[in-house]
């Protein structure tokens, strides 16, 4: 397999193109940056041509369209040129491009080239001859992204070139990039397909192109397509219609006889409303509800154990297909089962990283594709979250990872003196053609900042610096949680009601994201979601574990920009230095743990694991225990917690807390 | 009694004012809920943006009232209030206080999908992890706010209802000033005035330290 994540061969090798196909392969692997894909029809279309074997499509964008005939068979090589234009045009047509890029005459000449092979062929060469100027290089890159399926909404991006920074980041033509691309159409040999990779990566939209293939692939077909979250099952839901819309599905989506899209669990009376749920109906086993000691591993070892008892000529598949998102919220068993029951394939996504101090296992990268290049945020937010999470800029680190999951999660790394750490990212290509550089996309500001007037003012620059944001391009995340916060949020609610007329949308009330509305919560509601801007607002830096993930797994849902306004100014200096590097050098500099220092890492973060999984009740009752309290003062003590402003989880100050006032509750 | 005004802006007023009227007990919470956030944060709004007023009375029976132009109603306010160095305070049967976030988790409690639910059991998980993770007494608490009684009844004076009425000769099915009572489809009837009532009318006739309001054919 070729490693370079930006390049794609959709060619089935043979004797007339295995050396012309090596030779582009070794030019990506020179050139990791430029984007190239080699076809010889559209992928995703049913056209196929007969001189096919002969030719071979070189698709870059910045790049005109390169048609190269290996057998110099001029006659055949034209019909196969014409057809595949005027296939392209239909395309074109299709899914509405052609009213803004025109007809083939309006782009064949300009855009496409034909070259033979001849024996002083270099790559090079033949690159730096076809290059498009400025002003061809976007309709050209439409024409791509439809012969690789990355079909964008023309209505919302357009042809023309935009203007200002918003308008350019939302009206970005997203192209699948080669690993993308090859979960897509590849075919892969293994009956359960896992794709893994960061946050913002894509992997739901890859996901959902997927099921429309399958949809599509075969009329009698059974999918599920589940995840864990309700609310991210309730989205799919809604999306699902108006992206097979938008892809030009033409049949109708039979919802329940042949494609359902909802959570793993679901509820006893509606066999329809989870996998689970459906499991039950489906093999006649009786359905569990979640209880604390009720949980997936219990249900899907119950299915499991059932349906094995069943004979073998009687068993039936559930399912043909099975898609399932958020891989890292499921125990293993889960996918045991659903290779049982699915007759053909199960496609699995996952987040590789959605716990920066999960025990990094190395099963877990051992999946078909990795995708570690994030196209949601840019490059410099996404460092400086990740440096935050696990406390890089600080003298003791919170988490470490060996070498090959650094590279794993998309870090070059370069050591030098006294055991300091650069760690890099390449740059991504969705900002690639910004000039980001005089647009900081992750600001901090210290004490003062939280105020609701601050707040205002950062609101009113971001409406002046792009007159066209719209209330929902932002959100407001409130990373503490206590009793406060609510009162801050209505009070900063109001405000923006009447200073900026805008609607805003306490989406930890609503569950929803709501159109129009400036979307605020806590971190609870924030996932699979992004926004052009975030702000995310705290008390301060604490050391927590939980609250160093919630941080950075909330900086990193902006695609422009990412502000942390902090209201205590303690420890911040760190981060701002931390911020200051990667701004000018565009690294991550740290120090690299010592051999002990790692090992001292991980031993607190198995202790903390084996915690993880408690309720705040077992947290506070482990805690009780220790300490010798009695239980009938407990539930008075755990009410003055809840009103003391003490982060939840935090052993040391609620420990701390109960021995400075366990003589007035305990008598 | 006392008394207390909040001005509300146009985006305040389409909270208590929602486009479609009134039906259900949980229209009538959301607003109670919505009222009770927006008098503990008190938003200060400028002058020339107040387009209607809330009024919290306060006496053996408490009661809110929404006022905006053509349009007034009233429902019991069931909380205790008391007002500490100047800022409110309410409290529920004198040992939970109503604070911010109790209020937020009752709008999301009735405004989430498995309250509506089929199934007993969905309605009740919602609930149950509030009371571990906030407060034991959160069901008690909502339990009392859906058999409260909510007194409602408001004041309308539709123009475009009573003309297309008229024109079908049946203007006294709509009065153009008229009191509402009730507001189930099943329960809810008109009262007709003669002419237009002022807010201070609607506050006197629902004040039982004040003398008593007749009906006359």
């Amino acid at each position: 397999m070729n490693n370079n994540s930006l390049f794609y061969n959709h060619i089935e090798e043979n004797d007339i193109n295995r050396q012309v196909i090596n030779e582009i392969a070794k030019y990506a692997e020179e050139n990791r940056h430029q984007q190239i894909y080699l076809l010889t029809a559209p992928l995703g279309e049913k056209y196929h041509y007969q001189y096919e074997k002969d030719v071979i499509v070189i698709l870059s964008p910045k790049h005109k369209i390169i048609f190269l005939d290996l057998s110099n068979n001029g006659k055949d090589f034209e019909i196969f040129y014409e057809d595949f234009v005027e296939d392209l045009n239909s395309i074109s047509d299709k899914y509405n491009y052609k009213e803004h890029i025109g007809r083939p005459r309006d782009w064949k000449r300009e855009i496409t080239a034909k070259e033979v092979i001849n024996t002083e062929f270099d790559v090079d060469d033949l690159f730096e001859k076809h290059k498009l100027s400025n002003d061809l290089q976007r309709k050209c890159e439409l024409l791509i992204s439809l012969l690789i399926g990355s079909i964008n909404d023309i209505e919302k991006i357009g042809a023309e070139v935009p203007a200002t920074l918003l308008e350019k980041v939302k009206r970005n033509i997203i192209l699948f990039d080669g690993d993308q691309t090859r979960f897509i159409y590849k075919d892969f040999h293994n009956k359960t397909v896992a794709i893994q990779g960061l946050s913002g990566t894509g992997k739901t939209e890859l996901l959902l192109h997927k099921l429309k293939e399958l949809y599509i692939s075969d009329d009698n077909s059974k999918i599920f397509f589940t995840c864990h979250n309700i609310a991210l099952a309730n989205t799919l839901k809604e999306r699902i219609p108006s992206f097979f819309n938008f892809m030009k599905v033409e049949k109708q989506i039979e919802w329940n006889s042949r494609l359902w899209v909802d959570r793993a669990w679901g509820t006893q009376k509606d066999k329809n409303s989870g996998l689970y749920s459906y499991l039950c109906h489906f093999y006649n086993v009786p359905f569990l509800r979640y209880s604390p000691i009720t949980d997936y591993e219990r249900i899907f070892n119950q299915v499991f154990e059932h349906i094995n008892q069943i004979e073998e000529d009687e068993f039936e598949f559930a399912f043909d297909y099975i898609l399932i998102d958020e891989r890292q919220d499921f125990p293993k068993v889960f996918f045991e089962l659903c290779e049982k029951i699915a007759r053909e394939k199960v496609y699995v996504a996952g987040d590789i990283f959605q716990d920066i101090f999960e025990n990094t296992k190395d099963t877990e990268l051992e999946v078909d594709v990795i995708l570690n290049r994030c196209y949601r945020t840019d490059p410099r937010t996404l460092m400086f979250a990740h440096a935050i999470g696990m406390g890089l800029f600080e003298e003791k680190k919170l988490n470490w990872f060996e070498d090959k999951y650094w590279e794993a999660i998309g870090y070059n790394m370069t050591r030098h003196k006294g055991r300091e750490l650069h760690l890099s990212r390449e740059p991504i290509r969705r900002f690639e053609d910004l000039d980001l550089s005089n647009t900081q996309s992750m600001i901090i500001e210290g004490q003062g900042s939280t105020h609701t007037t601050h707040i205002l003012r950062i609101l009113k620059n971001i409406q002046s610096e792009n007159p066209t944001v719209s209330p929902s391009d932002i959100a407001i995340i409130i990373l503490d949680d206590n009793r406060r916060i609510y009162e801050y949020i209505d009070s900063l609610c109001y405000s923006i009601n009447e200073q900026l007329g805008w609607k805003v949308n306490r989406a930890y009330e609503s569950k929803t994201k709501e159109e129009n509305s400036l979307y605020i919560t806590n971190p609870n509601n924030v996932k699979g979601l992004e926004f052009p801007f975030v702000i995310c607002v705290t008390a301060y830096i604490k050391d927590s574990y939980r609250y160093r993930n919630i941080l950075y797994t909330m900086l990193t849902r902006s695609f422009i920009q990412s502000y942390l306004l902090v209201e205590n100014n303690h420890g911040l200096k760190f981060q701002q230095e931390g911020l200051e590097t990667i701004n000018e050098k565009r690294y991550i500099k740290t120090i690299e743990p010592t051999g002990e220092e790692k090992e001292e890492i991980r031993k607190t973060l198995i202790t903390l694991h084996s915690e993880s999984s408690m309720s705040y009740k077992e947290f506070l009752n482990l805690i009780f225990r220790e300490l010798k309290i009695k239980t009938s003062c407990r539930e008075k003590l755990e009410k003055a917690l809840l009103q003391a402003e003490i982060e939840k989880f935090d052993k040391d100050k609620t420990i701390k807390f109960i021995n400075a006032n366990k003589e007035f509750y305990c008598k | 009694m006392k008394r207390y005004e909040f001005d509300l802006s146009l985006s305040a007023q389409k909270l208590f004012f929602p486009e479609e009227r009134v039906k259900t007990k949980l229209q009538v919470i959301d607003i109670l809920m919505e009222a009770t956030r927006y008098m503990l944060a008190n938003p200060t709004i400028a002058k020339t943006n107040i387009t209607g007023k809330l009024v919290l009375l306060v006496d053996r029976m408490s009661r809110l009232f929404f006022f905006k132009e053509g349009k007034h109603y009233s429902i019991v306010f069931p909380f205790l209030v008391s007002e500490i160095e100047g800022t409110l305070h309410f409290s529920f049967q004198n040992n939970l206080e109503v604070d911010s976030q109790l209020i937020s988790n009752t709008i999301s409690t009735i405004s989430c999908d498995s309250f509506k639910d089929k199934c007993s059991l969905d309605f009740i998980e919602p609930i149950y992890d509030y009371e571990n993770e906030f407060d034991d007494n959160f069901w008690i608490f909502l339990r009392e706010l859906l058999l409260n009684e909510d007194g409602y009844i408001r004041y309308d004076r539709d123009e475009k209802s009573y003309q297309e009425a008229k024109e079908k000769g049946e203007e006294h099915k709509h009065p153009l000033n008229h009191f509402d009572v009730f507001y189930s489809s099943n329960a809810t009837f008109k009262l007709g005035l003669h002419s237009e009532s002022a807010e201070e009318q609607l506050i006197d006739l629902l004040n039982t330290k004040t003398d008593c309001k007749y009906l006359r054919e």
